[in-house]
Order: C-alpha cells, then structure tokens, then sequence
C-alpha cells in the first residue's frame, strides 16, 4: 500500500529538529530509526503530515555511550546494535545489552534505536521493564534549550504515550552505575518467535550484602499492563531477607497479586499473562540472584 | 512574473537549510554508481532500488519488516529497506544483491546457495544472501548457531533453513 503523502524534513542539529517539532504541532513525527513507525505507517496505522527525520543530525549528537563517575550515558539515537555490542553497556549495564539482543532481529537492531523504542512507548517494548528497574533517567530538550530529567518510572505514562511535552527531544537516557559486584541483573522474556515482541517480559536487579543477605530486590514487567508494573511490593518484604528458594516463591505470589488486570489480546489472554508474568518474574529474580553472587563486573 | 519568482527563491534561499517537501531531490550511490533522483517522500527506498533505479534483485515481501527479503546495506549495515524512506538515504552507500556479482562472475556466498540447493523458490533468496554477506563480513567464523541468529530476521517458507545454513558455512570456508 502506498503511504499518505508527508512533508519530510531531515533537520542538521537538534535544535532544528526541536523547532521543527513546535512549528507543526501534533500531525508532526519525529523518525529516530523508524523500526516501529514505518511499519505502522505502511499498514496505514498512523499518517503523519511531517516526518523530522533525526538520522541526518551530525552523527555523533545524539548517539553514543559515555561514563562519568556515577552514570552511563546513551545518546538517544544509539542503535540496538550499538547497546547490545557496547563494552561500557556490556560492563556497567548488563541488563540493557541483554535486553536490545532480544529485539526482533539483526536489521532491525542495525537501524531502530533505544530512544526511538521508548519513545514509542509500545507495552510489549523490551527497555521498558530493564530501564525502570534500573533507575533510569530521560533526558529531553525544548525549543528554549531546557533540559528536563524525568524518570523512567514517570516517563512511560500509558499504551504509546510518554510523559514528554510535544515539542520536547528526548536526548540522552542515564543509569547509575553499580557496584561492580554483589549486583545481579537480568532480562528474560515471553515471546512466540524469537526477537518477538515481549508476551511478558521481566527485568530484576539484585543487590546482596557480603553475607549474602538482600540489600535490594527490584521486579519490573513489561507487556503485562498499559505500562510498566513496578512490583513493589517484592522492593520492601526482601530488603534485609535470604533470597533462597521459598522467598522466590514468595515472590511469584506477590506478582500474582500485582497483575490483577493484564492485557488479554490475540496474543494471550488475561489470565494465561499473568501465569506467565509470575513464571518469568521468578526466572528474572533467580538468574539476577545467581549473577549477583558472583563477582566481577561482567557478571553485573 | 520572473521578477517574483527570482524573489521567492532568493527567500527560500536564505530561510531553510532542511527545505520542507513532498518532493526530495537525493543523492545515492548504488554499487558503486552515483544516482540523484527527485522521489516522493512517502517513496520507500525497496521501492527506489526497483521502479527507480530498475535494480529487481532486491524483493519487497511484508512492507513490515518480518520477512528479509528487502535487505540491503546501507552505509555498511544490513537494513530492511521496506522500513526506510528512500529520502532518509540521501548522501547514503547503498550494496544491493547486483552489486555482488563481478564481472559476470557469482560471488562466492551466491555460488555456495547454488551449489548446497539453498534455495527453492529463491523470493527470501536476494534478502538472505545479503545478510549472509554482512554475518560473514562481521564473523567470518559463525558457529551454525550463530548463523541461524543471524539470519532469524529473514524469512524461507520452502527450504526450512538447512541448505541455507549449509550454503552459508560453505561460503565462510570458501572466503577465508
């Protein structure tokens, strides 16, 4: 089928692209690498009147991965290839690389971004769950050139739909940094093929002190609801308990309870989600616990 | 009449380095050759390659970016190019199936195809051997796992994946 026609824009700086985004208002889109948008748009699902294309934005603006001392920066417009492959990622956030490597499939990892991914703001969106369990911040810019920080936890607002204002950029997405040992993390995911789209996915992170003892117990579900379920409940009984086997029990109950109204579509329905929520949540929490037991920042 | 004209272009001139279209004047080079075009904005880039520039070779299966048969390099990575607008390719190096071929002569990885029956109807076929090509160019070693991961976004509904994967492993050997 053929696309409705669009003005297209492929603006050289940021700020170009941000007034771009005020001038036209709300039929305007902006294409980071169009892995979701172009579908939709071939399936005549969404017509945007603009398209401001970001790939033409001086390379290295808006994609990249940096380190101070207390974060890890990633550019907006970084690739899935990029995050999956990234020393620094790899070392210092293990989880995201995990993460971007269940992403559909090699092209599309090649082109689509992880700021075009959570901007997107699909429920079933891999980074949705792994970002906000490890306390990730967005970073958005406006015409005026003020930055905002919203956290991922308040940045994803409901099925496609974000905390930005409509003219503001998403720039760069932070993580803090960790202790390169005694934290476990993981991704793992529900899916009918492999790179679909998470059915269920759960991210954990683990922290445990030298005696083995739960510092920290963090579960975050995606695909389960219009947006991410944080299940906080596990955040405050585990802190200073034994994560054996009968607390990841525990565990499963409490996420039971937390799913009390998944999504139900032609993938799954309601009640076969939430079995699988509570399958895949003690999977993510067993796998970041054995991780967190190791040492060495590889195992991060 | 060419009093205003001059004017209106002289302001256009001066306001809008990114000119808002319809239309889009790019440049591209394609296997090598140097291409400008004026396309449509909605134009996809799969649609580009064959009813602009004739090359046929690249297919346009799903529209959605499930099957593979669309993938080209471009600027060195594989891509589906049924999910990018031949406008976002301006400035862009594009390798297309025709441009493996040299001199009349098959490159290896589609010698290997022909050579192991690893194709049938041969649709996925020009999708398939260009991300063979780019697994190859990054992993000149693949495990056969590694080759299935690799080509998990490029669909075959005949062969069911076996003479691929052997087709693709006898061209690793052949290119080493």
């Amino acid at each position: 089928m053929m696309n409705k026609p669009f003005d297209y824009f492929a603006p050289k700086s940021i700020s170009e692209a941000v007034s771009l985004l005020k001038k036209h208002g709300s039929g305007a889109k902006l294409i980071a690498g169009g892995q979701s948008l172009v579908p939709l748009m071939n399936l005549g699902l969404a017509a945007p009147r603009q398209i401001i294309d970001l790939t033409h934005i001086k390379k290295d603006s808006l994609s990249y991965v940096k380190l101070d001392k207390d974060s890890l920066m990633i550019g907006s417009m970084t690739t899935h290839s990029a995050v999956e492959n990234s020393p620094q990622i790899r070392r210092h956030c293990r989880i995201l690389s995990e993460t971007a490597m269940t992403i559909a499939d090699v092209q599309v990892r090649n082109r689509g971004t992880i700021g075009g991914s959570v901007c997107h703001a699909d429920p079933a969106g891999d980074y949705l769950a792994p970002l906000v369990a490890v306390d990730a911040e967005f970073r958005a810019i406006n015409p005026k050139r003020k930055v905002r920080t919203i956290s991922a936890d308040k940045f994803f607002v409901d099925i496609f739909t974000t905390a930005l204002k409509r003219d503001e950029l998403l720039t760069e997405i932070r993580v803090p940094k960790r202790p390169s040992t005694r934290n476990g993390s993981a991704y793992v995911k529900h899916k009918y093929v492999e790179g679909g789209f998470a059915i269920v996915g759960a991210a954990a992170v683990v922290s445990v002190n030298k005696d083995g003892i739960c510092d920290r117990a963090k579960v975050v579900l995606s695909g389960v609801s219009t947006r991410p379920v944080r299940v906080d409940m596990i955040e405050k009984e585990f802190r200073g308990e034994n994560l054996d086997e009968r607390a990841i029990e525990e565990a499963g109950r409490i996420v039971r309870e937390a799913v009390h109204d998944p999504l139900s579509d032609i993938h799954a329905s309601a009640d076969y989600r939430r079995e699988m929520a509570v399958v895949f949540a003690k999977r993510a929490l067993r796998l970041a616990l054995a991780r967190s037991r190791k040492t060495g920042a590889q195992h991060n | 009449m060419p009093k205003r004209r001059s004017k209106r272009a002289a302001r256009r001139a001066v306001v809008t380095p990114a000119k808002p279209s319809r239309e889009q004047h790019i440049r591209v080079r394609v296997n090598g050759v140097d291409h400008e075009s004026d396309v449509e904005s909605r134009m996809l880039l799969v649609h580009y390659l064959r009813e602009v520039l004739g090359l046929t070779g690249t297919h346009e299966g799903c529209d959605t970016s499930n099957c593979g048969a669309c993938t080209i390099l471009y600027n060195g990575r594989s891509v589906k190019s049924c999910t990018m607008f031949a406008a976002q390719a301006n400035g862009g190096d594009i390798v297309t199936i025709e441009g493996l071929t040299k001199d009349g002569q098959l490159h290896p990885i589609q010698r290997a195809f022909w050579d192991n029956h690893g194709l049938q109807c041969g649709f996925c076929t020009p999708g398939m051997i260009m991300q063979s090509y780019w697994l190859l160019k990054e992993n000149p070693k693949p495990t056969d796992e590694q080759i299935r991961w690799g080509i998990s976004g490029n669909l075959c509904r005949c062969t069911g994946y076996q003479n691929i994967v052997k087709s693709i492993k006898a061209a690793a050997r052949e290119l080493r």
